[in-house]
């Protein structure tokens, strides 16, 4: 079966790329040659004039290339034209960077989604440009609050990198004072947000907090010969729930 | 894509994919062809791969009679020029 769609519609920025791509492909060609032949050409513009019959759904606008023995099509022009290193440096955004949350990835509605993409803004590190700079972005998108949209890119770069215990351990602290020690990968990574334990419900003093280490305050050294349960929140999108007892108890 | 029409790159590497260098002995002299633009109405295929991406399939004119369904052309500009005339 071919799964080649026929005469597909398509949004102006896919076909675009397709034009990128086979233009490049051109372009790979030449200079390849341009090994062998030392006088070759290179691509300065292709521009194309299209039929289309354009469609829009509410949501998106997409065209549909008229086919032979249609009429009444309208026309739109596609110009793509060389630019140097240095303007492509300066007219375009830095890749996104590891781990780094785009709008599309982020736990975000999809009205809303567009609504970012409308102002530019596609991921987290745009966001804080405009905050940065004290742009309302609510008067330029109604609907929009910046400290929302913080928390759920937050939440959804923060799903992508959850905290992972590796051990637990109860060791004698600073003045003998017996103290939980909770070893593992990307623990306490926000400075802003100091890490609150509860022991079974009660509150427990956090002694140090580090990616890799949070130690807390244990009442007594025999707080574990029974079971308990350890909840640790490292920030307000990763919350931890750890059941703990001593070996002693368990033996 | 229907076999009719090829890739994009096709007919633009055939556009320029010559050497600028016309000539040679047999004329005495040796010309360099700094420059090439090509205005040419085309036909398009415009379909979507197995893997979602747009594949644009072109072709010159395919009939040089009136047919009785009349074919759409779209037109495409082409601009190349000789990497000495670019000053490399």
């Amino acid at each position: 079966m071919d799964a080649e769609v026929a005469n597909a519609s398509w949004r102006l920025e896919d076909f675009v790329d397709s034009l990128v791509v086979e233009l490049d492909k051109t372009r790979e060609t030449l200079a390849v040659k341009a090994l062998n032949r030392p006088l070759s050409y290179t691509v300065r513009e292709l521009a194309l004039d299209l039929n289309i019959f354009p469609s829009y759904d509410g949501d998106e606008v997409t065209f549909l290339t008229a086919q032979p023995g249609q009429q009444g099509a309208s026309k739109v022009s596609i110009q793509l034209g060389t630019i140097t290193d240095q303007q492509v440096r300066v007219t375009s955004k830095p890749p996104a960077s590891k781990g780094e949350v785009t709008i599309d990835q982020a736990d975000i509605d999809k009205d809303t989604k567009k609504k970012l993409r409308k102002i530019g803004v596609t991921n987290a590190d745009d966001l804080k440009t405009i905050e940065r700079k004290n742009v309302d972005i609510a008067q330029v998108e109604d609907g929009i609050d910046y400290r929302k949209l913080a928390n759920q890119i937050e939440k959804s770069k923060r799903a992508k990198s959850p905290p992972v215990v590796r051990a637990a351990s109860l060791v004698a602290g600073d003045d003998d004072r017996p103290t939980l020690v909770i070893a593992g990968e990307r623990l306490a990574i926000n400075p802003r947000f100091p890490p609150v334990a509860v022991i079974d419900g009660k509150l427990a003093e956090v002694l140090s907090s580090s990616p890799e280490e949070i130690r807390v305050a244990v009442s007594h050294a025999d707080r574990f010969a029974r079971p308990a349960e350890l909840v640790l929140t490292v920030d307000p999108f990763a919350v931890m729930r750890v059941n703990l007892q001593d070996r002693k108890g368990v033996q | 894509m229907d076999e009719t029409f090829r890739p994009l790159s096709a007919t633009l590497l055939d556009f320029a994919g010559h050497s600028p260098v016309v000539g040679g002995d047999e004329w005495g002299q040796r010309l360099t062809m700094t420059g090439i633009e090509i205005a040419s109405p085309v036909e398009l295929a415009v379909t979507r791969g197995a893997d979602g991406s747009l594949l644009i399939g072109t072709t010159p004119p395919l009939y040089p009679l009136m047919t009785s369904v009349a074919p759409v052309f779209h037109n495409l500009r082409f601009r190349a020029a000789s990497e000495e005339q670019d000053g490399r």
